[in-house]
């Protein structure tokens, strides 16, 4: 990778632009992307919209926050700040995934005969309650999340392109889970029954698959992913507020809906898609356009391929 | 010995709609017993309340002696009971292999799951062939294969089975039912729904009929094939 | 002693009337409450007859016809901004009330079929998406659009409408002062004025061939379709329906704020909140939405502030505890009120008939159910 990168660092300054907004793009996409991922899968198993998603990921984020401030991680050697760093990748995911797992059991659960509208409306509620919750909390205002990982160029101070130790960290932390889940999905028993249990529910229950175990497994997962972008999310953007689950669940759903919601890869894609169109968006339309972009993106995806990038064919249910 | 399945007076329904009024039927082991019947009758809500899909309001189900009907889908399954549903219903995005291991999710048995995915293959020579196409390729008759394929690969003692003859050429009806006699001979016992109700009886030991949520008629495959009542409401004469 | 039998079969709704009607008129009731709370009610009871032709509209679109309609704060704010630029002294135009509240009403409608006619064939979640996506580029668009719609800071002044001449004398006769800056309730009756038609349009409207079209689509949409009912038109006439009354609504509160607001006056919290109000009084009931509107919005703009006001004033805090904030905590209890009324009553507090019979029938596991 760095070779390419280097090599494109003496590109020509109009290319060296477009490189940057790209690398942009696809650090931000992967971010998205495993916010997607909860939505998509979700959705895929019990066909909910799960609206508190992106609040269980700012939650995620204020955990992170008073985890840094409990372990000291600000003052502390670099060795003990990686570490640091590394429990906080083990800790807010375990705290997302149980809390979505909670969630679902507490509120969709009951409601899983129910006509749509009402688990669509719940998961509403919810969202508000967490989204309070966070309010209270962290308080109204934004609050900066500690610059634990360094900014410095890795491809050296004097280079026009920047790949920064923050940009690597995206890599490292978002490749490695889309790579475990992925084999997850497609090799395990369990990933199997998931599969099953979204293409079919009540032949998975005939198979003998309890299907409440796999819902519990998926938003035990959705969740988790969702912490792990959490930490990322506060470590690169270094800004959390109480409001960010709202707008940044919106662009992780819309990537879902882009790549089909329910599909797996197509939720990474799609993700990965949305990174870029805001990257470019900002670069060369300007950055008070990009949320309105990318929401005009969703409504042409809805309209002229409702089954997504990846999907080729929608599931409906009359 | 208790029969292998009892069902005793159960009621079931959705809402406020009543589908089951009081069935009672037994499966004995080693039997293939038809359960035949208008549309709309009760037969596919009787077998799905059987595998604890449709929760029974009152009445009792019984396996070898032990009750089953408040227990989840997925237990039932455990204990014995797969059914191979109506409209096949396979994974469509899953392989014919991975639809088979779906079959198997109840085992943990894998040289047992080996050989009777093996003993799948040799019954249905064309889901080897297929083994890695995604299910919702395949043709209604091959579908239908491996519906019937997946819930053997359960290993269960009573396997339901719904309909397996519909919308298909009768050549591969006859393949199909071949096969279920197979499986019996092998000793899984079998409940079996059909609207063709004269090829039903033929391969069954016993049938019931039913009419409205309810068991009109009982009696052996023979005399419902000679039974007045049953030629001329089912059979067509 | 029973009460004599005209009097039971007599409809409540007379005797509300009489007493919104009532209480401005004799003043003493309003400046008593205005003492205790520092809120004059009647002031918000304006805004909560705006808030209702709002949720009523929405009603048209989420409770007859069963489409989750989540962007409807867009529509009332398309209302507030097309009346903002057509009366606003920076623009030219300079019309009158009238004319903006029929242009504002139109241009909604106008928008609502634009969004509807492409994605209202949609399944029922992706049109959640597709309005929520919608409210959210409209805010954007009016934030981002300064030159036009002045950003955030919103357009004013929006004039008052001109007062008829011949009902001044009527106005003083009853205490009124014919000026809209001086007397709230003139505002107060437009407003009221202004729901009664809504409402008895709607009313109408529910026993028509279109509102039964509606309700006929809500239930069953492919059963509709088989009788001959053109879905996707008679969902598309519900929208825009609803849009219209939220552009009307939208309309109303400019030239009752003198402002169109900021663009965040209109985001997704107020649709939500509106569509809370739906749901808490009951889906496809006139009777529940308006009841609904009280309650939250009374709560939003007349409880929350006195009790917030009431907990500073007793010094049980010292103003920046979050905690003790009362009104930090009305998401929580906005949140509470949906997750518990979709649990245990769905039908909402005064359902219609028909909804409370669909909310109980669980769904079939099969096609075969009988």
């Amino acid at each position: 990778m760095f070779p390419v990168l280097l090599a494109a660092a003496e590109a020509p300054d109009a290319w060296q632009t477009f490189l940057q907004y790209t690398l942009i793009g696809l650090s931000n996409g992967a971010l998205f992307a495993l916010v997607a991922l909860g939505y998509t899968m979700v959705y895929g198993i019990i066909e909910l919209i799960n609206f508190a998603h992106g609040e269980v990921f700012m939650l995620g984020s204020f955990l992170a926050l008073a985890l840094i401030g409990v372990m000291g991680l600000e003052e502390a050697a670099l060795w003990q700040r990686w570490l640091g760093i590394g429990l906080l990748f083990v800790v807010v995911p375990i705290f997302c995934g149980a809390l979505n797992v909670g969630i679902d059991l507490a509120v969709y659960k009951p409601l899983r005969d129910a006509p749509k509208l009402a688990p669509l409306v719940s998961a509403i509620g919810v969202s508000f309650v967490l989204m309070n919750v966070g309010l209270l909390w962290g308080g109204a205002a934004d609050r900066h999340f500690p610059d634990l990982v360094s900014r410095e160029n890795l491809l050296g101070s004097e280079a026009a392109l920047s790949f920064t130790y923050k940009d690597l960290m995206i890599v490292a932390v978002t490749v490695p889970i889309m790579i475990a889940l992925s084999v997850f999905v497609k090799g395990t028993r369990l990933g199997k029954a998931m599969r099953a249990t979204a293409q079919d529910p009540l032949a998975a229950k005939l198979m003998g698959i309890n299907a409440d175990r796999v819902i519990s497994v998926t938003f035990a997962i959705g969740g988790a992913l969702a912490g792990a972008a959490a930490v990322i999310y506060g470590l690169y953007i270094n800004t959390v507020s109480y409001q960010m689950g709202f707008t940044n669940g919106l662009y992780a759903f819309t990537a879902a809906v882009l790549g089909g919601i329910g599909n797996i890869p197509g939720a990474v894609l799609g993700g990965l898609v949305i990174g870029l169109a805001r990257a470019f968006g900002s670069g060369y339309v300007g950055e008070r356009w990009t949320s309105a972009l990318v929401f005009v993106i969703l409504i042409a995806i809805l309209v002229f391929r409702p089954a997504g990038l990846l999907g080729t064919h929608a599931r409906e249910k009359v | 010995m208790p029969p292998l399945l009892e069902v005793d007076d159960v009621y079931a329904g959705y809402g406020p709609i009543e589908v089951l009024k009081g069935i009672s039927l037994t499966v004995d082991t080693g039997e293939i017993v038809a359960l035949i019947g208008a549309n709309g009758a009760g037969k596919t809500s009787t077998l799905l309340s059987i595998s604890g899909c449709l929760p029974a309001r009152r009445g009792s189900m019984r396996l070898a002696g032990q009750e089953i009907h408040a227990l989840p889908a997925h237990e039932i399954v455990h204990r014995g009971i797969c059914h191979s549903p109506e409209g096949r219903k396979i994974f469509p995005r899953l392989t014919v292999l991975e639809n088979l291991q779906m079959g198997a999710f109840s085992r943990r048995d894998k040289p047992g799951i080996e050989r009777d995915l093996a003993h799948a293959f040799e019954l249905f020579p064309i889901l080897a062939e297929r083994k890695h196409q995604a299910g919702g390729t395949l043709s209604g008759g091959e579908q239908q294969m491996l519906a019937v394929a997946r819930a053997m690969m359960g290993r269960p003692k009573l396997l339901l089975l719904d309909e397996p003859s519909l919308g298909l050429a009768p050549m591969i009806v006859l393949k199909i039912f071949e096969v279920v006699r197979k499986l019996n001979d092998e000793g899984i016992s079998i409940l079996l729904v059909e609207q063709a109700a004269r090829m039903a009886l033929k391969l069954a030991h016993r049938g019931y009929v039913m009419e409205m949520g309810q068991i009109t008629i009982a009696g052996t495959a023979a005399e419902l094939l000679t039974d007045k009542r049953v030629q001329d409401a089912y059979l067509g004469e | 002693m029973s009460a004599p039998r005209w009097l039971d079969r007599m409809p409540a709704w007379p005797l509300y009337l009489a007493v919104l009607v009532a209480f401005p008129l004799l003043v003493y009731p309003n400046e008593v409450l205005f003492r205790w709370t520092g809120i004059s009610i009647g002031g918000q009871l304006t805004y909560i007859f705006i808030y209702a032709i709002l949720a009523l509209g929405l009603n048209v679109v989420v409770g007859y016809t069963g489409i989750l309609h989540l962007g409807i704060a867009a529509f009332f704010g398309i209302g507030a901004y097309v009346t903002g630029i057509l009366t606003v002294p920076a623009y030219p135009f300079g019309v009158g009330f009238v004319a903006a509240l029929v242009l504002s009403t139109g241009a909604a409608a106008l928008a609502g079929i634009l969004l509807g006619a492409p994605t209202l064939r949609l399944r029922g979640d992706y049109v959640a998406i597709v309005t929520l996506g919608f409210g959210e580029v409209t805010r954007f668009t009016l934030r981002n659009l300064e030159e036009i719609t002045a950003g955030t800071r919103g357009l004013n002044p929006v004039p008052p409408p001109q007062l008829p001449a011949f009902l001044e004398p009527p106005l003083r006769l009853l205490g009124i002062t014919p000026d809209w800056s001086l007397d709230y309730r003139l505002f107060y009756f437009l407003a009221l004025g202004l729901l009664l038609v809504v409402i008895w349009l709607l009313h109408n409207l529910e026993d028509s061939r279109l509102g039964r079209a509606w309700m006929a689509i809500r239930e069953d949409e492919l059963a509709a379709a088989c009788m001959g009912i053109n879905a996707s038109r008679v969902k598309l006439s519900a929208f825009a329906l609803g849009c219209g009354l939220a552009g009307m609504a939208g309309c109303l509160y400019a030239t009752v704020l003198a402002s169109t607001a900021g663009p965040d006056a209109f985001d997704f919290n107020r649709s939500v909140l509106m569509l809370c109000c739906i749901i808490l009084g009951g889906l496809g009931s006139l009777r529940g939405t308006l009841l609904g509107v009280l309650l939250l919005i009374g709560f939003d703009n007349v409880v929350a502030p006195v009790l917030d006001g009431f907990i500073q004033a007793s010094g049980i805090s010292s103003g920046d505890n979050r905690f003790l904030t009362f009104s930090n905590w009305k998401l929580m209890i906005f949140g509470l009120a949906l997750i518990l009324m979709m649990r245990f009553r769905p039908e909402g507090l005064l359902p219609s008939r028909q909804i409370e019979a669909e909310m109980h029938t669980p769904q079939p596991l099969t096609e075969e159910t009988a």
